[in-house]
């Protein structure tokens, strides 16, 4: 349930920095209780409840940000915290050759409580544990191929105050749980795994009987294909990308690029190029924080704006992009609400929420139809991406040979690289299906929760990176 | 000493608990931090995070808890919670207890009284000089800057109820970091660079500014590159970010029991060539990763992982030591008082006896690829060592020459081959910190016949 005594705390904290002469001060003030189990082979071998609780202070003056926190809510705390955070902006303001202010918003007062069946502060630990041994049980029973099982489960019950001295005072309440199976298949000295994050807004009624059953088949299934996979070829290719590739690279090739702080910082590819064409037509892409109950999604930010459902690309063109209040002031646009802390103990930067690409209207069969020699890549296990030069690298969890209009030989770690603008006017078709992944993304050293997603994706002359 | 009011209280608990193991770890860490942003002073940070963390014994299995509070109610809820944790787990035949001592070794260098007192405004200071001294390449392509310089100071207490004793330090860092942009007619290029050192005083923002200045800039002139076999110089930046998933969490004991080390089954095998040795050395005088002792109490060492090519041993926190009967190597480390110890390199020493003075590296090499970052480590496969990368800041050596940037090369091969590729090494070695935690101490390395695609 939302710890009640963190909104006066922050009423306290808001009270304080009042008399300090500030352009404004953020305060956020927040609760969470946290379980997390890391079961592997059998064993638990970390398990670790907790409770954290702290604020953070991000203060304005004349242009300069300054950033303080502390994990105690106590008096003292509260007091040095606030008096930190204004020493601090005040020093830099000395130093600072900006002149920045924050864009006017509308400053909201709201409660937003999303309630769970069974709310993860409510449940056991040896529950918890059994959980986390019976998904362990059944990958490892699926197959005797399959010789390695690792499960995190992890969950939070989270209560957080945003109040600004501009007059936002919003507090929230969300529950969250995940898991994360990893697997392992070997057969003759030959390796092949998967992983995968299943997660939701909500309490342990979310991860149900047929969800975590879904999960297992899943990764035994695809870490056993893996075990005949071949060494792939290098060089350019037409591939097909899996919604789930397709969702990590508008996560992190084309959403990163859309981050107005790296746009106005000069760190984007996408900067200075608000309505002109970078992609090809077929191509729609969508940040939208404003999903209610969506893993990623929040109906107001960490500076207390209102959020909203921002179109990035609309039919090949760039038409906005996420920003805070700060990019907002700078690019003389209205707020939308991308401003995003993991917790106190971080300030907010612009972030991502709910990030997809439109589904189009090929069926699967049509997108391979006519491709001699090409590759099909399924999911990621991660990439990377240097937003300046729009450049992009990512390992895709499985992969497959197109010959001929068919699938046909799995093959080994394989990864894609480009461009960003050349990958998005090479998109030659875009399928009809459309899924959404959960999963958490960094930057500068913060984890926030985002979902992203989209449908199939043909791209021509894409790179490949093989060891064949 | 912070513990040693808490001890009495705690014991109380553990009788009425009938606990007899237990061990709590004390961290506090103070941290001052001015950001530059777009060639600007921009953000600045102080905070102060502290807090106790506790394992205890019940029943053969293994609790833990935490709390930021220090008051003796908020350690009994610690305590019940890490029993009760304890309780819940299932049985674990591989935990062989708490270590039964805790000592520390004699390392110095690794505090400095005046690093202590720096106030926001000299950490402000410092920022504005490496600022400043990066702006003198805007007449050479230099587009933006960003960095930060910080300090911190570092408070660590281990108290261990089986021998009844408390050890404790008190240790300093200071950084710098930046990260540049260049653009000229429309090319862009990126760069990096960092100093670490125990002293504020000795962070030096010229040579990291001019550092990763003269590199943006020099990326700016474009070079074209085949793909086939190249030889290939690794700066040890693009080092840390490939060995950090590949080489060295293949040199962990955890993993190396759990089988998700390519190395696994190679103990006394050469792995490398037999002029490098791979030292993991925590006790080096000064050294930023050094440190007396480690999150669990037990003394810092060296641990000569690869000698001379052949690999000797593996990383051990006390977990996976006493799994083995064996003392731990004095590597588990927590990245703060919520977490339980992992096990995490300290100082990683990349030793050769085929060096190539480094005025004359590029010459030896001849023709090939120069590379100071990767991107996409992260994705290798830990368990295998396969590993697919993007060479960034990479430019051509060409005759003995290193000339313009090459872009979008990959580079793929599995960890245990790619070893082997290392023909010879440079001499002066640069630190670099590692994703996992500790920090990479090696010259340029030198690797023939990488596969790279472009």
């Amino acid at each position: 349930m939302f710890d009640e005594e963190i909104s006066g705390v922050a009423e306290a904290a808001l009270r304080t920095a009042e008399k300090r002469g500030l352009d404004e001060a953020n305060i956020r003030v927040e609760t969470n209780i946290f379980a997390s189990i890391d079961f592997v082979n059998g064993r638990v071998v970390s398990a670790v409840t907790g409770v954290e609780r702290g604020i953070g202070v991000r203060t304005f003056y004349k242009g300069a940000f300054g950033f303080s926190y502390a994990n105690s809510l106590s008096r003292d705390s509260i007091l040095e915290v606030v008096e930190g955070s204004a020493r601090v902006a005040k020093y830099v303001s000395t130093k600072s050759k900006e002149e920045v202010q924050l864009a006017p918003h509308e400053p909201h007062k709201d409660r937003i409580i999303e309630e769970a069946a069974r709310d993860p502060s409510e449940v056991s630990f040896e529950e918890k544990i059994d959980l986390a041994s019976r998904v362990h049980d059944a990958a490892r029973k699926y197959d005797e191929r399959i010789s390695s099982v690792r499960v995190l489960l992890s969950d939070s019950s989270r209560s957080h105050v945003t109040a600004t001295t501009s007059g936002a005072f919003i507090e929230y309440y969300r529950p969250l749980v995940t898991i994360v199976l990893m697997v392992v298949a070997t057969e003759f000295g030959r390796r092949g795994s998967y992983v995968k994050r299943i997660g939701f807004v909500g309490g342990y009624e979310k991860l149900t009987d047929e969800e975590i059953e879904n999960l297992v088949k899943l990764c035994c299934e695809k870490a056993i294909v893996q075990l005949k996979a071949k060494p792939a070829p290098s060089g350019k290719f037409t591939a097909v990308l899996d919604s789930e590739l397709t969702g990590v690279f508008v996560h992190e090739a084309v959403g990163h690029a859309c981050e107005a702080d790296s746009v106005v910082a000069g760190r984007s590819v996408l900067a200075n190029k608000l309505g002109q064409s970078i992609a090809s037509e077929l191509v729609t892409i969508v940040d939208d924080s404003t999903i209610s109950g969506r893993w990623g999604a929040l109906k107001y930010d960490d500076e207390g704006v209102k959020t909203t459902k921002r179109v990035l690309i609309d039919k090949g063109v760039l038409r906005t992009y996420i920003n805070n209040l700060e990019t907002s002031w700078k690019l003389n646009v209205e707020p939308n609400g991308g401003a995003r802390a993991e917790s106190y103990a971080h300030p907010p930067i612009v972030r991502m929420s709910v990030t997809y690409m439109q589904p189009g209207d090929s069926t699967f069969e049509e997108l391979i139809e006519d491709i001699k020699r090409g590759v099909y890549l399924r999911g990621s296990r991660g990439g990377q991406v240097d937003p300046a030069k729009g450049t992009f690298q990512f390992n895709a969890k499985e992969a497959y040979l197109i010959e001929n209009g068919e699938i046909t030989v799995p093959l080994l770690d394989v990864s894609m690289s480009g461009l960003t603008l050349e990958t998005l006017k090479n998109v030659v078709a875009v399928g009809k299906d459309f899924e959404l992944g959960v999963g958490f993304c960094g930057k500068m050293g913060q984890r926030v929760p985002v979902c992203d997603g989209g449908p199939p994706l043909k791209v021509k002359e894409l790179v490949i990176g093989g060891r064949a | 000493m912070v513990l040693e009011d808490l001890i009495p209280t705690l014991e109380r608990l553990l009788k009425e608990h009938n606990v007899k193991e237990a061990e709590l770890f004390y961290s506090k860490e103070k941290a001052i931090e001015v950001r530059l942003e777009k060639d600007t002073v921009k953000t600045g940070k102080v905070s102060i995070d502290r807090g106790i963390g506790i394992r205890l014994v019940k029943d053969g299995k293994l609790g833990f808890s935490y709390t930021a509070s220090l008051s003796p109610s908020s350690l009994k809820e610690a305590v019940k919670k890490a029993v009760n944790v304890a309780l819940s787990k299932t049985f674990d035949p591989y935990f062989k207890g708490l270590p039964e001592e805790i000592d520390a070794v004699p390392v110095s260098g690794l505090y400095d009284a005046s690093t202590t007192k720096v106030s926001v405004e000299e950490v402000g200071e410092k920022a504005a000089t490496l600022l400043e001294e990066a702006l003198r390449y805007k007449a050479k392509g230099l587009k933006s800057v960003f960095g930060a310089a910080r300090v911190s100071i570092v408070e660590k207490e281990v108290y261990n109820s089986l021998s009844g004793t408390t050890i404790s330090s008190t240790t300093t860092l200071s950084s710098l970091a930046i990260y540049v942009v260049a653009e000229k007619n429309g090319v862009q290029a990126t760069s990096y660079s960092y100093d670490i050192k125990r002293a504020f005083g000795e962070v030096d923002p010229e040579k990291v500014a001019s550092d990763a200045c003269e590199d943006a800039v020099a990326q700016l002139v474009k070079a074209e590159a085949r793909p086939g076999t190249v030889n290939l110089v690794l700066h040890p930046y693009a080092l840390a970010a490939l060995f950090s998933y590949t080489l060295l969490p293949g040199l962990l004991a955890s993993q190396v029991q759990e089988r998700l080390s390519p190395f696994a089954r190679d103990r006394g095998n050469e792995v490398v060539p037999e002029f490098l040795s791979i030292i993991d050395d925590g006790t080096i005088t000064r050294g930023v990763g050094s440190c007396s002792f480690d999150d669990e109490g037990q003394p810092s060492s060296e641990t000569i992982l690869i000698d001379k090519g052949i690999l000797e041993d593996f990383l051990h926190n006390s977990y996976t030591a006493k799994r083995e009967d064996r003392p731990s190597t004095g590597n588990g480390f927590r990245r703060s008082f919520r977490t339980e110890p992992r096990i995490c390199p300290t100082n990683v020493l990349v030793e050769s006896r085929s060096i190539v003075r480094d005025s004359a590296l590029f010459e030896e090499v001849r023709n090939g690829i120069y590379c100071r970052n990767i991107i996409g480590a992260h994705t290798a496969n830990v368990a295998t060592g396969e590993f697919s990368v993007v060479l960034s800041g990479a430019r051509l050596i060409e005759n003995g020459e290193l000339k313009g940037a090459v872009r979008g090369i990959m580079l793929g091969d599995n960890i245990k081959d790619f070893l082997r590729k290392i023909v010879y090494t440079g001499k002066a070695k640069t630190i670099a910190p590692l994703e996992m935690g500790g920090y990479l101490h090696s010259p340029l390395v030198v690797f023939e016949k990488a596969k790279v695609s472009a």
